[in-house]
């Protein structure tokens, strides 16, 4: 189903956690919403779900306005940070909870639904731990529960709040992936929120950047990557440098790092700084160089190195392959040259 | 934790030992002693009393409604209090615990002031013949005001820790608000509210002060047990006395044996 989000408002008590935010999925889609904490990606979905009402602005499902119908008839699936587990039922209880609750002429029987919950086990995988309770359960394995609860009503879209925050790296990756794929199969409108740049990228079909309560740029992943709209987004997505930057005839420059190889469009002339990606930046060493090498970490394939530059506060942070580094015989105080190959100019 | 001396240590626990045995276990057993002093014949006897029998039968029915309020009443305002966002919150709160505060006597008083003869309702309650003040209800009400505090009190601080998003999720799976209360939030708060009732309940069975100024003191109509305990002991009927007392007694130490059957499982839940 599609999902549009309009002009959303919502000001708790004098705080305005969203400001005029308009989103559309589209259906089957797998989109995430990415930003700090606080800036509103938990208040968005709530709005969503039917669990939290906004000020102003509507919620559309599927063209239609749902701000009338409560959560409990929006059908939709949530899946909350803290997995929200009823702690006194078992997993099998737990999942089948959406569907005993219904009334009688809607409740499957009991075999139907003990068929359903063990459906959805298998697809998350927990079939064993069926008679378990939640403070039995690893962290993963409970957000395994809370999925097949969500998705025991069928539900018309997925809502998950950072589903995979709590897990370890391993688990998450997992679960994630696995998520990528439950997509697929089933074609089900999905929204997740995360602040890890990284998940988000992976998985999503598009990526919503949101910050302090306004949606700072929509699209898919590579999109976004290469093209950020503005400074905010830049620095989220992943390190980057900033150079202030001179302009000389239409050309930009910084005394210490060579910018000659990137052109900018003429709209953008005049602009105050440039963000250089670490692993945008060659480094070669150099008796005449301006840069002091202050920090090295070589763990696996690449090398971090900050190098100190006269006139700028923060030192510059390149990422190059670790083999080239070597080679080059780049050290702790070596002088060397920057020329950076890329970068977003603002 | 452990760094004190041995001796030292012995000598906090057996203080600990001495000042309860001294303070609560030496009444206790003096209670059952004098109740059986003359024998379990002359105890049985006591206790068959018509008055008496009347004196549990009015506490039995006093606190069974007193709690049952308090129950519904107390899971409310905790639910009121934890779940929602709302102004004068702390008054709320504060008002909660203001039967804590007051004493029973004044609780008994504000109640004849009210509804006594001379009170703010007596007239009009005299016209319809409902009597509320030397009877019933004005000793279920004395009641009810002193043991509020207990169910609240026992679930807020439970339900603020839980939150709301089980409910939450309970919602948003197609349950009801009944449903929701019943599958979700009662069973998360179970054991506090056990537990809470148990207090509840041994405070109105054992409340005096705010009773006495209500009941009227009339014999074998609005004597509850612990009134009917002073009246016998006043007429120097210290068998009686302390036979009725020792029920009283009883009660406490089967609250005290189910709350710790309740912590016990609540360790081993
Ligand atoms: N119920 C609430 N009452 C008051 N402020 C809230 C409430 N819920 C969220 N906020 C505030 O709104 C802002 C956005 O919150 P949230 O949507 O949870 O952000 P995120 O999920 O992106 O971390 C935060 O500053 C938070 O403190
Ligand atoms: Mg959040």
């Amino acid at each position: 189903m599609s999902i549009d989000a309009i002009d959303i408002t919502k000001d708790f008590d004098g705080f305005v956690a969203l400001k005029s935010v308009s989103l559309s999925v589209n259906r089957g889609e797998l989109l995430a919403l990415l930003g700090p904490s606080g800036s509103g990606k938990t208040t968005l979905l709530r709005i969503i779900a039917g669990l939290e009402w906004p000020d102003a602005g509507d919620v559309r499902i599927e063209g239609k306005s749902v701000l009338r119908v409560n959560a409990r008839e929006r059908g939709v699936g949530f899946v909350f940070q803290h997995y929200a587990l009823f702690r006194h039922m078992t997993v099998f209880d737990n999942v089948a909870f959406g569907l005993t609750v219904r009334t009688r002429h809607l409740r499957p029987s009991k075999a139907d639904i003990a068929k359903r919950v063990h459906e959805l086990l298998e697809l998350v995988q927990i079939e064993r731990l069926v008679k378990r309770y939640p403070s039995e359960l690893s962290g993963g394995q409970r957000q395994r529960v809370a999925l097949a609860r969500a998705l025991a009503i069928e539900p018309i879209v997925l809502l998950l709040d950072e589903p995979f925050g709590a897990l370890d790296a391993k688990v998450r990756k997992e679960l994630r992936r696995w998520l990528r794929r439950l997509n697929e199969e089933t074609g089900m409108t999905s929204i997740f929120v995360t602040h890890d740049q990284e998940e988000a990228m992976e998985i999503a079909d598009r990526v919503v950047v949101m910050s302090q309560g306004r949606i700072e740029q929509i699209g898919k992943p590579a999109e976004i990557y290469e093209n950020p709209a503005n400074p905010f987004v830049c620095e989220f997505l992943g390190s980057a440098n900033r150079i202030p930057l001179t302009w000389a005839d239409g050309k930009m420059a910084h005394p210490a790092i060579d910018l000659d190889a990137i052109t900018v469009r003429p709209a953008l002339v005049g602009a105050e700084n440039i963000y250089v990606r670490p692993h945008d930046i060659d480094m070669v060493k150099d008796a005449a160089g301006v840069g002091t090498v202050r920090f090295l970490s070589v763990v696996g394939p690449i090398a971090r190195v900050d190098v100190e530059v006269a006139g700028l506060e923060k030192p510059v942070e390149v990422d190059m392959p670790a083999h080239r580094l070597t080679r080059a015989g780049i050290e702790v105080g070596a002088p060397v040259r920057l020329t950076a190959v890329k970068g977003h100019v603002y | 934790m452990n760094r004190d001396p041995l001796p030292i240590r012995i000598l906090l626990i057996a203080l600990a030992f001495l000042v309860m045995a001294l303070l609560i276990g030496l009444p206790l057993i003096t209670v059952f002693a004098q109740a059986l002093s003359k024998g379990w014949g002359e105890y049985v006897l006591a206790l068959l009393d018509k008055t008496t029998l009347s004196a549990i039968r009015l506490t039995l029915i006093t606190a069974l409604i007193s709690v049952t309020v308090n129950l519904v009443f107390g899971v409310m305002a905790a639910w009121a209090i934890a779940k929602y966002e709302f102004r004068g919150k702390s008054f709320l709160l504060t008002l909660i615990d203001l039967p804590f505060s007051v004493s029973p006597v004044i609780a008994g008083l504000v109640f004849v002031l009210m509804f006594g003869l001379q009170g703010w309702f007596g007239p009009a309650l005299q016209g319809t013949g409902i009597k509320i003040i030397f009877a019933l209800p004005g000793i279920v009400l004395a009641t009810m005001f002193v043991t509020f505090p207990f169910v609240a009190r026992e679930l807020i601080p439970l339900m603020q820790e839980q939150g709301t998003e089980d409910e939450e999720a309970a919602v948003s799976l197609g349950a009801s608000g009944f449903q929701t209360f019943f599958l979700v939030t009662l069973p998360n708060i179970k054991w506090g509210l056990v537990y809470g009732v148990l207090l509840c309940n041994a405070r109105a069975m054992g409340e005096f002060g705010a009773v006495s100024v209500v009941s009227g003191h009339i014999r074998g109509k609005t004597n509850t047990m612990p009134l009917h305990v002073e009246i016998l002991y006043n007429e120097y009927n210290f068998t009686a006395a302390f036979a009725v007392a020792s029920l009283l007694a009883l009660l406490a130490f089967v609250t005290l044996a189910a709350q710790s059957l309740l912590e016990w499982k609540k360790g081993h839940a």
